[in-house]
């Protein structure tokens, strides 16, 4: 009896992974179909066996190919191209508004030049380094948070009608509410504007996503024409290649508790992680074996959490090898 | 945004896209569970897609619950429609493939393949002897065949087999909440 049992299982184990020949899945058939417990042991096998390929098939669904395709398909039933014209004319009317208003006060502008008064433009940077983070208090009162190796800058026209910020890396931002006064943050060619509110913006050169988390109040956000409004708790990312945009719902924490010293890494791949932790760590790592690169990982650590401490438990949980060398990390 | 009178119940495009960009991942990862062919999995999970984006105001259950049932009674009647074939070894073949699907939507898998089963599968896999981790991780994750391992490792396939059982046997225990419950009665 046991021997069979012990035979069954390796028949399901070598069918699972592909290797019976036709006499030995017949035998397999026959003993599926002795009884459905038979069947149902089968499947629980098969279930747990499947589940190691989920992040595979996952990542091969082609989510954003797949939903172009789906597009066309529901779009082709509702007939709106003259409606889109319409728009388009809308659009090039107020385009020719705008540009003949911006020609007058050009044009104004030449004509009325003072030599004097020409004052300069005073540019405000902060910016922070390799494991620091900070924390700035705008003219307006307003609070950003600074990741490591992130900077925001300013002019001197800052609160003067507008509040106009450019950034780079990740920052959280609690904006002091002033709606006569609204506050934009520009990052690659996408504007984020603000009435009062708390946000998260991650946006690093050396990475593909600029990613905006709306912790709190509305936040509109423009990219050339388009405008959409985010709500609080939703995750927007925007691909820098293929410039489109994609909504999640997130966790707000997850993504925030950085300015609370966590180091929280949310299912990414080691090439990612890597990133991160060069700059929380000020060491640079090298990659001797390309395949880990794309292994994921997910995970909460304290930042008093040593470089050492947070590889140690990557290791435990991934097949990663590391050595570390003075500032290098070597991954094999 | 405005949409046209008429649809106050529907979906917006939008947020129809954020439910295809949660879901169709899972549900195309679930579809080959029993479909080998990709563009074939890929269909059917676009056509339930659609199915849902037309009969949504009808739809009283949950979104996913909805397009779960929808991709697996898809798959079973692919398996149906799929002709007797005359060659020997494929309608063996196939009449495996067909067992391998309940009659039944597996409710508590369908739970589990909507969490994060990395997560939860990373969390199981270190529990597991290390010898069992190492196997099973190679078979899985580094797509290696039984005897590749063998190699590698030095030990005979029995043992690779004998490993991957092991490893089995653990995960089950581990995700009990998921798995179909009686199938414990028969592991020891």
């Amino acid at each position: 009896m046991i021997q069979q049992t012990e035979k069954i299982n390796a028949l399901i184990i070598r069918y699972l992974s592909n290797e019976l020949s036709t006499k030995e899945q017949e035998e397999l058939l026959t003993w599926l179909s002795q009884s459905e417990d038979n069947r149902i042991f089968f499947r629980s096998l098969k279930d747990a066996y499947d589940l190691g390929q989920f992040e595979t098939h996952y990542n091969n669904s082609d989510v954003s190919a797949e939903w172009k395709k789906m597009l066309k398909q529901i779009n082709s039933k509702v007939a709106k191209p003259v409606r889109r014209i319409r728009i388009v004319q809308i659009v090039l009317r107020y385009a020719a508004i705008f540009i003949l208003g911006i020609l007058c006060v050009k044009i104004a502008d030449v004509l009325l030049e003072k030599p004097s008064n020409t004052t300069r433009e005073y540019i405000t940077q902060i910016e922070t380094g390799k494991g620091e983070r900070s924390k700035v208090i705008l003219p307006d009162s307003s609070v950003v948070w600074l990741n490591a190796c992130s900077s925001i800058s300013y002019d001197q026209s800052f609160g003067e009608q507008i509040r106009n910020i450019e950034m780079k890396g990740e920052a959280f931002f609690k904006v002091h509410q002033d709606i006569s006064k609204p506050f934009l943050v520009s990052v690659n060619n996408l504007v984020y504007r603000v009435t009062g509110t708390s946000f998260n913006i991650y946006s690093f050169d050396n990475e593909n996503f600029v990613s905006l988390l709306l912790v709190e109040g509305s936040v509109v956000l423009e990219y050339g024409d388009y405008k959409a409004n985010v709500q609080a708790g939703e995750l927007v990312k925007f691909d820098k290649k293929t410039h489109e945009l994609y909504w999640q719902q997130a966790d707000t924490g997850f993504y925030t508790n950085w300015r609370f010293g966590e180091l929280v890494f949310e299912k990414m791949t080691f090439e990612e992680l890597a990133k991160r932790l060069e700059r929380n760590f000020n060491v640079t790592f090298v990659f001797q074996n390309d395949k880990v690169k794309i292994k994921t990982f997910g995970g909460t650590f304290r930042h008093y959490d040593s470089l050492e401490t947070i590889l140690k438990v990557i290791s435990t949980s991934t097949p990663i090898k590391y050595n570390i060398e003075k500032d290098t990390v070597y991954i094999r | 945004m405005i949409h046209p009178k008429g649809q106050i119940n529907r979906m917006t495009e939008r947020n129809f896209e954020r439910v295809f960009r949660n879901l169709q991942p899972r549900l195309y990862a679930y579809c080959r569970k029993y479909i080998d062919d990709i563009e074939q999995a890929k269909d059917i999970v676009q056509e339930c897609f659609i199915n849902l984006w037309n009969h949504q105001v009808d739809i009283t259950v949950s979104y996913d619950s909805y397009l779960f049932t929808a991709v697996h009674h898809r798959c079973m009647s692919h398996f149906r429609s799929l002709k007797v074939h005359a060659d020997y070894e494929i309608s063996v073949k196939q009449k495996l493939k067909e067992i391998e699907i309940p009659l039944e939507v597996p409710y508590p898998l369908m739970e589990l393949y909507l969490k994060d089963i990395n997560e939860l599968l990373q969390h199981c896999i270190e529990k597991l002897p290390e010898k069992c981790r190492k196997v099973f991780m190679m078979s899985r994750f580094q797509d290696m065949k039984n005897q590749e391992i063998a190699d590698e490792l030095g030990v005979s396939i029995r043992t690779v087999e004998a490993q991957i059982y092991q490893a089995l046997k653990i995960l089950k225990e581990e995700l009990k909440d998921y798995l179909p419950l009686i199938l414990l009665l028969f592991l020891d």
